[in-house]
């Protein structure tokens, strides 16, 4: 499914949706992560033919579905979609809802389909049972049953877990995720939920007031975001303003965290000196990069006081006092244990991280 | 003793007492018996013309009401919103009141024979038999149909919709498979509800002079006996199977349940804006422009003419409201017991009891009537109460008990036991906690349901007519006596006031919540 230079919206004059390319291959799960009001259900809904778009074009497979003159009504362009309630046809059973979609396939073909689904996603002896009397993650399982029953061409989930609580969430994701992977069917996923996105996205695409501002997979957003908003939306993060020192192989900023060692920013070859004006950067350094160990201070001597700590069990999240006055979060082991107040040591560990100039990377591009 | 004996036994009792009035007409009935085989003979006419017209008006209701319900709540019609409150407001006219309208603007000098005259037509010379009891009657009662099932349409998700359309089905199969299905038990309720409001009708059918059974048990009360209470019966009858049916349907139309709503692209009307438009305001027509234009032409020519002072009006309207009110306050604390039980210890008792406190409004308000007049009449203890205005109190607080009962148990369920237990925690004195908790939390609820009583006796007619006191005139009694002579002017300036003060209470108590909805 490609969906090349969409923009779409309600009000005249006012693109939610602006310019987005997006290209989804067979069998691959895309999610959509951005936070509310970032237009990635607008786009969504696009993708369906429950919205026209204003420009570019949308294809499943080699026929264009929206744009470029071309429209295809929802009811024939093979897309299935889960919306977030549900939406189950409260009058009629769980297998008359499977079958809802199936209505150009012969009679017993149906009731064979109808299993099948059922028992794709473990509700095989639910059929004759109404909406009401099932669970909302059984619901969900349903909706996705009677999506997936026609053979869709794209599967789009619209924040199909958000109406779960949280314990059932995290269930349904992962029995949600377990049958993708196991039909392979090409999807696109909409959530505010970056677990929810790393879990089932093979690539995540982060939505900003209407623009995609970066599409990877889960590991490279985490580890490599494009700016510090990203890097915020995705994951904790603590941003430092550091300077560079650019040795003969390595890239290192010197921050009140200690020397931090930067990757080479990939527009820039190696060695090169930074451009004037550039050796002052953001540094991202995730809570888990930073080390916290007792007293005495190793060779680059950084201090910090404890100014709270949080016991998670698996680990524990400090929050840090630095001498120039900055706060930093660091996650670390819960042995040993430093109590508040305390006097601690703190230095960088872990791979290069990312770092951007600073003029472009301003403080008020965070994500808060 | 058992939990709450006492609360159980009231709520009996009131349960029986609402069920009482329609029981001994049919006691009444039945040992009157005598011949029946000219009694037979002598009502069949009656209840043919009565199921005539009742089913004529209901499937008339039920169309109208449905596809306008689906332009203002699912179309691109423009202005919908307006259309939708406008739509809604032949309601606040009494059927009577709307007869008496279209009789006088029909008449020589009223606004339509002019208005008719004037672009060459020649008026009908009356206003009279089914044709005129089936439009007076459609056009005020489809706004039943309306209110409910526009509310019922705007919250069928449009996941729904957006889901059949993705699964393969065109606009036209999402209508019929997704919608209808949504709609049905609620458009077979409403429609019921127009069934029973059209047989129990005096008011319309007396002035466009269409004999129906309630006309006979009117006429005949006081000549013929046996023929007035087997009317009644029958009336009876019908309205309690009528109000079975209702409820069941009803809760099958039941609440449904939280869905996260995305607002909806409406059906593009296309061409069919402009004929869409015509039946939009054809219908405001009938229903609220040409009578009320009617009933102001007349009011304005008898103020002018100085023939009408409306100082005559005081008494009328002073009477109306008191034993409204007092109706209203009643009814209230009457079903109050019924509503306590059945919240909080509901037993097939206690249904029972509300099913009893439903029979009083289903039966027409004449039957009720009827049988008070017959019980003090023939009870020496009661005797004094015949003709009194605390009988007519009686009657409305009978027949529309069921109005209250709804507000009520809203009103009980706002007092939740949580709350309940801590205040008794807090607060040892039971009255001081009656007035310091209970009360302040159930007072919008009794209140609306007051409002909702105080409406209906406002635009109450027949039992009204047959048990008001000699020189004990109500708005809608005066009205009512004055069409019946011909005296139009008069009754123009009084159907103005009763419809002012119906649009006022309607406004505030069905439409503000039935829109907002």
């Amino acid at each position: 499914m490609t969906i090349h230079d969409v923009s779409m919206g309600y009000v005249p004059g006012i693109d939610v949706v602006r310019r987005v390319s997006l290209a989804v291959a067979p069998g691959e799960t895309v999610a959509l992560l951005g936070p509310s009001g970032c237009g990635k259900t607008s786009l969504l809904r696009a993708v369906a033919g429950l919205e026209p778009v204003r420009q570019g074009s949308i294809a499943v497979g080699t026929t264009v579905v929206s744009g470029s003159g071309a429209w295809v009504k929802p009811e024939h362009r093979r897309v299935g979609m889960v919306f977030q309630d549900g939406a189950l046809f409260p009058h009629l059973s769980v297998a008359a809802n499977i079958a809802f979609g199936l209505r150009s396939h012969p009679r017993r073909e149906v009731a064979a389909r109808v299993e099948e689904a059922l028992a794709l996603v473990d509700l095989a002896g639910y059929g004759s049972r109404l909406p009401h009397t099932l669970s909302g993650g059984q619901r969900q399982r349903v909706a996705l049953a009677r999506s997936l029953a026609p053979s869709p061409a794209v599967l789009l989930l619209d924040e199909p877990f958000s109406a779960l609580d949280a314990a059932l969430r995290v269930q349904v994701r992962s029995e949600v995720g377990r049958i993708l992977r196991e039909i392979a069917v090409t999807t696109l996923v909409v959530t505010h939920d970056q677990t929810e996105a790393f879990v089932l996205g093979d690539r995540v695409a982060v939505m900003r007031d209407g623009r995609v501002e970066q599409i990877d997979t889960p590991d490279g957003l985490y580890r490599r975001p494009v700016n510090p908003w990203v890097a915020g939306f995705v994951g904790e993060s603590n941003l430092l303003t550091g300077r560079i020192d650019q040795g003969p192989c390595t890239t290192i900023a010197a921050t009140a965290l200690g020397p931090v060692p930067i990757e080479r920013p990939p527009h820039r070859p190696a060695g090169g000196a930074p451009l004037p004006g550039e050796d002052a950067v953001t540094v991202l350094v995730r809570p888990e990069q930073v080390s916290v160990g007792s007293l005495p201070a190793g060779a680059d001597g950084m201090t910090a006081v404890v100014e709270a700590a949080e016991y998670h069990g698996h680990d524990t999240r400090y929050r840090l006092h630095l001498d120039d006055g900055s706060t930093l979060f660091a996650r670390c082991p819960p042995e040993p244990a430093h109590p508040r107040g305390s006097r601690v040591s703190i230095a960088y560990r872990g791979p290069a991280t990312v770092a951007w100039p600073l003029a472009k990377g301003s403080a008020d591009d965070k994500y808060t | 003793m058992p939990a709450h004996l006492g609360l159980r036994l009231l709520c009996s009792l009131v349960g029986m007492v609402f069920a009482a009035p329609a029981l001994l007409v049919l006691v009444r009935a039945a040992s009157l018996g005598g011949d029946l085989g000219p009694l037979a003979r002598q009502l069949a006419g009656p209840l043919w013309r009565s199921i005539q017209l009742a089913v004529l008006v209901s499937v008339t209701a039920a169309s109208v009401g449905t596809l306008l319900a689906w332009l203002v709540t699912r179309t691109d019609l423009p202005g919908r919103r307006l259309w939708r409150a406008v739509l809604m407001l032949p309601m606040v006219l009494p059927s009577f009141v709307g007869a008496a309208a279209f009789i006088a603007g029909l008449a020589p000098g009223g606004m339509l024979h002019e208005a008719l005259q004037a672009v060459g037509m020649t008026p009908p010379r009356r206003f009279r038999g089914l044709g005129a009891a089936w439009l007076i009657l459609s056009a005020f009662t489809y706004p039943y149909v309306l209110l409910p099932v526009s509310a019922r349409l705007s919250r069928v998700p449009q996941s729904l919709h957006d889901s059949a359309r993705l699964l393969g089905h065109s606009a036209w199969s999402t209508f019929v498979r997704v919608t209808v299905p949504h709609i049905r038990a609620s458009v077979a309720a409403s429609t019921l509800l127009v069934f029973l409001y059209t047989w129990s009708e005096l008011g319309a059918v007396q002035l466009v002079g269409f004999d129906t059974l309630t006309r006979v048990v009117y006429a005949s009360r006081l000549v013929d006996r046996p023929t007035s209470f087997g009317a009644a019966a029958l009336l009876a009858v019908l309205a309690a199977g009528v109000v079975l049916g209702e409820r069941r349907l009803r809760g099958q139309a039941g609440p449904d349940r939280g869905v996260a709503l995305v607002p909806g692209r409406p059906v593009s009307l296309g061409r069919a804006v402009a004929p869409a438009t015509a039946a939009c305001a054809l219908v405001a027509s009938v229903g609220l422009l040409v009578p009320v234009a009617s009933l102001g032409l007349w009011a304005q020519r008898g103020i002018t003419s100085g023939r009408i002072d409306l100082g005559q009006l005081i008494a009328p309207a002073r009477s109306t409201a008191m034993v409204g009110v007092a109706a209203a306050a009643l009814a209230v604390i009457v079903v109050l017991p019924v509503a306590m039980a059945s919240v909080r210890h509901p037993r097939p008792a206690t249904g029972l009891a509300s099913l009893g406190v439903a029979g009083g409004f289903a039966v027409p308000g004449l039957v009720i009537a009827l049988s008070l007049a017959y019980l003090t009449l023939n009870t020496p203890l009661l005797g004094p109460f015949y003709q009194s205005a605390g009988l007519l109190v009686a009657a409305y607080v009978l027949h529309f008990g069921l109005q209250a009962l709804g507000p009520d148990e809203q009103g009980v369920r706002s007092v939740p036991d949580p709350v309940r237990e801590s205040a008794a925690l807090l607060e040892p004195s039971r009255w001081r906690r009656v007035a310091r908790v209970d009360l302040p939390l159930m007072t919008p609820n009794l209140a609306a349901g007051g409002g909702l009583v105080l409406l209906s006796t406002v635009k109450e007619l027949p039992a009204t007519l047959l048990l008001a006191p000699i020189g004990f005139s109500t708005l809608a009694t005066t009205i009512f006596n004055a069409y019946e002579d011909g005296f139009y002017a008069e009754a123009g300036a009084a159907s103005l006031l009763l419809v002012a003060v119906s649009a006022a209470l309607t406004w505030l108590l069905v439409l503000r919540r039935g829109l907002a909805g």
